[in-house]
Formats: structure tokens, C-alpha cells, sequence
């Protein structure tokens, strides 16, 4: 199949970007979204030109490392799935595609379609986790955890740090993000001691690093590849009242 | 772990800076807006039982002043907490999208979501004509109650409202006014649920609809008076 491609292109970051458009040629069906992208970057590289700039690690849908906007939706248009995870028969041949990278003042673009994530690393580093002591790993059930409080932090747990719910929000906000994370910790014993500082100190790390308030349009939940849920929202609200009135 | 630096439970004004928190009073001053909307409309029904319902309402509230500027303070509490924060959020969600997309497919987002500042701007700027017109009463000063009385020498509110919305222009002012509540209130509901948490994945489809059916409601309950008015069933 050939492809017309609309891809952001920007040397640096402060240089002036803009749309390219790049043609991808003979793609097979069965050929992942990066690897169309491999293709065309091959292709750039033989004609003597700078390949497009992309993250990627894993290409297996665990690590969160692939971010680009497709066709203006974070991820591209398959529910559930990573870029690296996302197949060229999702298209059809003759498609014009567009493919932007995250956008949001948080995440500052370092060159065409990678930009830097870290404000997400800084609010795990407020309070994302728990202060205990090292030493001999625990006995495994040394402390009991009820079954649905153990599936609550698993789902929970499943965020890969992708930052699609920031790129998907219209108002750039991280509280899908930061909610999975607080639920996590909060649904089980180890984490619990810590809620009440937790929740605040990574909501303010949020505001200081940029990321905007929520609104509820629910367009995080929509685009997370890993189906984080908004009733972390929701659980991350209770979880900051309930710091308010210990 | 590192303290709240803002402190959450110590210092009580930054906390204000806090995005929850500041979604949780926007989610409280709005709940208490949509309140005050059922409380007001039982006045306004009052209109359906003749002049002299809604005439001895009036009567009866202005006779307690104490009570209508308890209201009135209320109130004004609410709309500025309400409308400051509103404008404050709206302007820092701006900010964090500095660059937008070329391309962009929304998935989840409503009208309704995507408007609550306009909806919200078109709500205070038409909340100051109503009180021109029924509070300070300078819209149509023919017919102010403030001058005109029945003849039960009472302060003619049934004239005044009727006459009024017997102009269509007038009537047209409310009907995008209650447009604007409505679609305003559609999010409202629902959101300030999930802002208080008090919303989980059964409940949360569950509120967006209770959002709707109080939209519409409140949009049907109020526009009625200047639909009868105008359709000539109230006289
Ligand atoms: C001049 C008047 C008003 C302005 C400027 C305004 C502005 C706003 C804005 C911008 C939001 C969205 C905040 C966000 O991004 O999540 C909002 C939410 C809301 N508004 Fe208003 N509003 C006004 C009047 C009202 C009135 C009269 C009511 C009630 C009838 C109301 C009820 C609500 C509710 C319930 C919410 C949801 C809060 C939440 O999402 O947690 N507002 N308002
Ligand atoms: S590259 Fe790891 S999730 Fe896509």
C-alpha cells in the first residue's frame, strides 16, 4: 500500500516545525505503524536526508515509549493499542495520515516527533511511592490483601507512563496519569500509611510542572492504550479529601 | 516522603492553588448554583397560580428582608468563588497546550464540556440583565411592581413578568439564557460529581444521564413561563 504522510518536523527545540509531507511507498498490510515509519526513514536516509526523529523501545506494548498523535488521536485509531502495537491494516491504501507529536506545555518537544517526558517521572518522584526499608524480601503473604483491593491496584498498576492522556486532554492535564498511580498505592496496605501526603504532593507536582486541571471530558480514558479507567479520577478526588480532613 | 511543600493541611490559602481543590470548589459553588435554580423556580411556578400566587410570593420574601439578603450574600458568594475559579482554571488549561494539534480527533469530549466558559460567560452577562429587569426593574419601567400595584395594593409582579414576556425580544433573551444553563448544567452535574468523588465506573454513566434529565428539566420548568405567556395561555 502507499500512504501520503503529514509528519511534524523540527530540528530542535527552538527551531520552527511544521508539517512535511512524505510519501510511503510498497507498505505491507502486516507491517507495524513504526515499521511503515522505519521504511520511510530508510528511504530518507538513501536520498540523503535526516530520518524523522521517533521514541520507541520495547514494540511490544509494555514500555510506553512509542508516543505519537495519529490522525489526531494519541496512539492512532485502534482502542487499547500502542503505536508500536498499531497495524498498517488499519488503513487503507491511498490514506493521508497525520503524525504529531504529545503536545503540551509539560512536555517540551526535543526534536520532531520525541519530546520529553520527564515531568512525569518528577511527579512519581514527589510521592509515587512508598518509603519503607530494604532488607530480605518479605514473606509473600505475610500481609493479607483482599482480592478486589489487589485488582483495584493491578488495573491500576497497568499504566505504562505513555503520557497519551496528556496528549489527549484538552487541557493537558496528567490526572489519569497520577490518579492510576495514587490508586495504586492507596488499594494496598504498604501504600496506604502514605495516601494523605501522596495525593497532595503529586497534585501540586503536577500544577508546578504545567500539566492543566481536569475538566471530565474523559478523553484520557478513551486514548490510554491500557484502558486506565476515570474512576481512578474519581478515587484520587476521595483520596484528596480524605487528606483534608484527617 | 517529602512533606506537601504547599502543605495541604496546613496552609489554608495555598491549597486553593491545588487543582483538586480548586475543581472541588468550582464542583461546590456549581452544585449550589443548580440549588438555588430549583429553589428560584418554585417562586416563578408560582406565576401558574395567578396573580395572586406569585403577588403574595413577592410580597411575602420582600417582607423578610433579613432573608432575601441572606440570599442575595449567598449568592454572590457562590457566582464570585464560582466565576473566578471558572476563568482561572479555563486560562491555566489554556496555557498547558501552548502548541495545538494540526489533526485532532475527539473521542469523548461534548459540546457541552468543551463550552462551560462561554456557556458560563453567557449566563452572567444575561444574569445582569434579569436583575435590570425584575431586581432594579429599569428594562420595562412601565410595568416595575415596584410602582404598579394590584388591588390588593401589593407590588404587581403577575403584570410585570407578563407584560414582559409578552415582548418577543425579551422572551428570546430568556430562552438562550435557560439554552445556556442547560447546556452549562449537562456538564456541570455530572462533572462535579466526579470532581467530589463521588463517582465509580457503575455510577459515573449513571450521573451523566441524572446531568441531562436536570438539564432538561430546568430548561423545560423555566422556559414554560415565557412560552404560555407568548402562546397566550397566561394572560
Ligand atoms: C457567569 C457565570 C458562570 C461562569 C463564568 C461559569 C464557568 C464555569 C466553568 C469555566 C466551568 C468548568 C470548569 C472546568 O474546566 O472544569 C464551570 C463548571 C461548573 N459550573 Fe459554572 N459558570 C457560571 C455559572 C454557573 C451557574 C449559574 C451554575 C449552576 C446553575 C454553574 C454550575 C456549574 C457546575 C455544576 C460546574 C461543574 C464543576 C466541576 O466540573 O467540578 N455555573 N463553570
Ligand atoms: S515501543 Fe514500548 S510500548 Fe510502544
Amino acid at each position: 500500500m502507499n500512504l501520503n504522510l503529514y509528519v511534524w518536523r523540527q530540528k530542535g527545540p527552538n527551531a520552527p516545525g511544521k508539517l512535511e509531507q512524505l510519501q510511503a511507498k510498497n507498505i505491507s498490510p502486516d507491517m507495524s505503524f513504526l515499521e511503515m515509519l522505519d521504511e520511510v526513514n530508510e528511504d530518507l536516509v538513501r536520498n540523503g536526508k535526516e530520518p524523522i526523529a521517533f521514541d520507541h523501545d520495547c514494540r511490544e506494548g509494555i514500555c510506553g515509549t512509542c508516543s505519537q498523535v495519529i490522525n489526531g488521536i494519541p496512539h492512532g485509531p485502534q482502542e487499547r493499542t500502542t503505536v508500536c502495537q498499531l497495524h498498517m491494516r488499519k488503513f487503507k491504501d491511498g490514506d493521508s495520515i497525520y503524525i504529531e507529536p504529545w503536545r503540551a506545555k509539560a512536555f517540551p518537544l526535543i526534536k520532531d516527533l520525541i519530546v520529553d517526558r520527564s515531568a512525569l517521572d518528577r511527579i512519581i518522584q514527589a510521592g509515587g511511592y512508598t518509603s519503607c526499608h530494604t532488607g530480605g524480601v518479605p514473606d509473600g503473604n505475610a500481609i493479607l490483601i483482599p482480592k478486589p483491593d489487589a485488582d483495584t491496584a493491578m488495573d491500576a498498576a497497568e499504566c505504562i507512563g505513555c503520557g497519551a492522556c496528556v496528549a489527549a486532554c484538552p487541557n493537558g492535564s496528567a490526572m489519569l496519569f497520577t490518579s492510576a498511580k495514587v490508586s495504586q498505592l492507596a488499594s494496598l496496605p504498604q501504600g496506604r500509611a502514605e495516601a494523605a501526603q501522596r495525593v497532595c504532593v503529586m497534585t501540586e507536582a503536577m500544577l508546578n510542572e504545567g500539566f492543566g486541571n481536569c475538566s471530565n471530558h474523559y478523553e484520557c480514558q478513551a486514548a490510554c492504550p491500557k484502558g486506565i479507567k476515570v474512576s481512578f479520577i474519581a478515587k484520587l478526588n476521595r483520596e484528596f479529601l480524605k487528606a483534608q480532613i484527617k | 516522603m517529602a512533606p506537601a511543600s504547599n502543605g495541604c493541611t496546613c496552609s489554608c490559602l495555598k491549597v486553593f492553588a491545588n487543582p483538586v481543590a480548586k475543581k472541588m470548589l468550582m464542583a461546590i459553588t456549581g452544585i449550589g448554583l443548580v440549588a438555588f435554580l430549583f429553589v428560584h423556580l418554585i417562586g416563578n411556578l408560582s406565576l401558574y397560580a395567578g396573580p395572586g400566587g406569585i403577588n403574595a410570593y413577592g410580597q411575602t420574601l420582600h417582607s423578610l428582608p433579613p432573608v432575601v439578603w441572606a440570599f442575595r450574600a449567598g449568592l454572590i458568594l457562590l457566582l464570585v468563588v464560582h466565576i473566578w475559579l471558572g476563568i482561572k482554571v479555563t486560562l491555566e488549561n489554556q496555557a498547558a497546550r501552548p502548541t495545538p494539534y494540526a489533526q485532532r480527533t475527539y473521542l469523548k469530549v461534548t459540546l457541552a464540556s468543551r463550552t462551560m466558559i462561554w456557556t458560563g460567560a453567557i449566563i452572567g452577562v444575561i444574569l445582569v440583565y434579569h436583575i435590570l429587569h425584575f431586581t432594579v426593574q429599569m428594562i420595562c419601567p412601565e410595568t416595575a411592581a415596584n410602582t404598579l400595584k394590584d388591588t390588593l395594593g401589593r407590588p404587581d409582579v403577575y403584570t410585570m413578568v407578563v407584560s414582559s414576556f409578552r415582548k418577543i425580544g425579551i422572551s428570546l433573551v430568556y430562552l438562550v439564557w435557560m439554552g445556556a444553563v442547560a447546556l452549562h448544567v449537562s456538564h456541570g452535574v455530572h462533572s462535579s460529581l466526579q470532581t467530589m468523588g463521588l463517582a465509580g465506573e457503575q455510577t459515573l454513566p449513571l450521573w451523566t444521564r441524572l446531568a441531562l434529565c436536570v438539564a432538561a428539566f430546568v430548561f423545560i420548568a423555566y422556559t414554560s413561563i415565557p412560552a404560555t405567556i407568548l402562546a397566550g395561555i397566561v394572560k
